[in-house]
């Protein structure tokens, strides 16, 4: 595809917008369906808080997307595992389905480094009682800034550094 | 940023996405699966303890697959290209 006069940043941003829209459709697939079979709807959380939650969701996919990405630029299709078996390593310590208070305290430090963790209390929060815990929020959202500009950085050092050591070209069909 | 060039790899990835099976079972099949098997785990801990817990498993199974799926489109996508 790099053949092609492409700048990295549509390449990015155009498969940012694919993954968007396709957690979308899945999104109000699953939620019509789990409202059909299983009497739960998830917009009961009310549209803001609902918002702000998959805002800072979506950006934490974003960062660690490119993260992976600039990895498989560099290192070559040997690590393409990582594209889809990286992310539930991630899955215990974010506290999807239990409150972080669960985990033993080093993996609670580590749970906290984490924006999604913070996302999920809130979100369990806001099922409890109807409010937001806007607190953990805005630390969701400063972790989420920072990581994305991180992620930025890590991909462009990576791309380079691909270039550079021809792992860029040996990348076969790219 | 060239609206055209966004518009060709959007096109590309809906193409993909509607053909490749490995796609359709990592972003359809295994979350469906997933939140079926919550589903009805829900239902049984609803149903035996609060059903505020038992939403709570299925609220997170359905926000964690925003996560994987976006993360998945984004470092999956380059491996058509590779």
């Amino acid at each position: 595809m790099f053949i092609t006069p492409i700048k990295v940043s549509e390449y990015l941003l155009a498969y940012s917008l694919s993954g968007v829209a396709k957690a979308f459709v899945i999104f109000f697939i699953s939620s019509i369906a789990i409202n059909a079979f299983f009497h739960y709807d998830i917009f009961s959380l009310g549209m803001i808080p609902l918002t702000v939650y998959i805002i800072n969701l979506i950006f934490f996919s974003f960062s660690l997307g490119i993260v992976i990405l600039g990895l498989i630029f560099r290192l070559g299709t040997r690590i393409q595992a990582f594209a889809w078996g990286l992310l539930p390593v991630f899955q215990p310590l974010s506290a999807a389905l239990y409150p972080i208070s669960v985990l033993p305290v080093p993996l609670q430090i580590m749970s906290y480094l984490l924006p999604p963790s913070f996302i999920f209390e809130s979100a369990r929060y806001t099922l409890k009682s109807g409010g937001v815990q806007w607190g953990n929020v805005e630390i969701a959202f400063i972790e989420n800034i920072i990581y994305f500009i991180l992620a930025i950085f890590f991909f462009n050092y990576m791309f380079k550094k691909s270039k550079e050591t021809g792992q860029f070209a040996r990348n076969e069909g790219s | 940023m060239r609206t055209h060039i966004i518009k060709a790899i959007l096109l590309q990835e809906l193409f993909i996405t509607i053909k490749s099976f490995e796609v359709i079972f990592d972003i359809v099949v295994f979350p469906g699966m997933s939140i079926i098997v919550f589903g009805f785990l829900s239902s049984y801990i609803a149903g035996s303890s609060n059903s505020v817990l038992g939403h709570s498993l299925l609220m997170g199974m359905i926000l964690w697959q925003i996560i994987f799926i976006i993360q998945y489109s984004v470092s999956v996508g380059s491996l058509w290209n590779i």
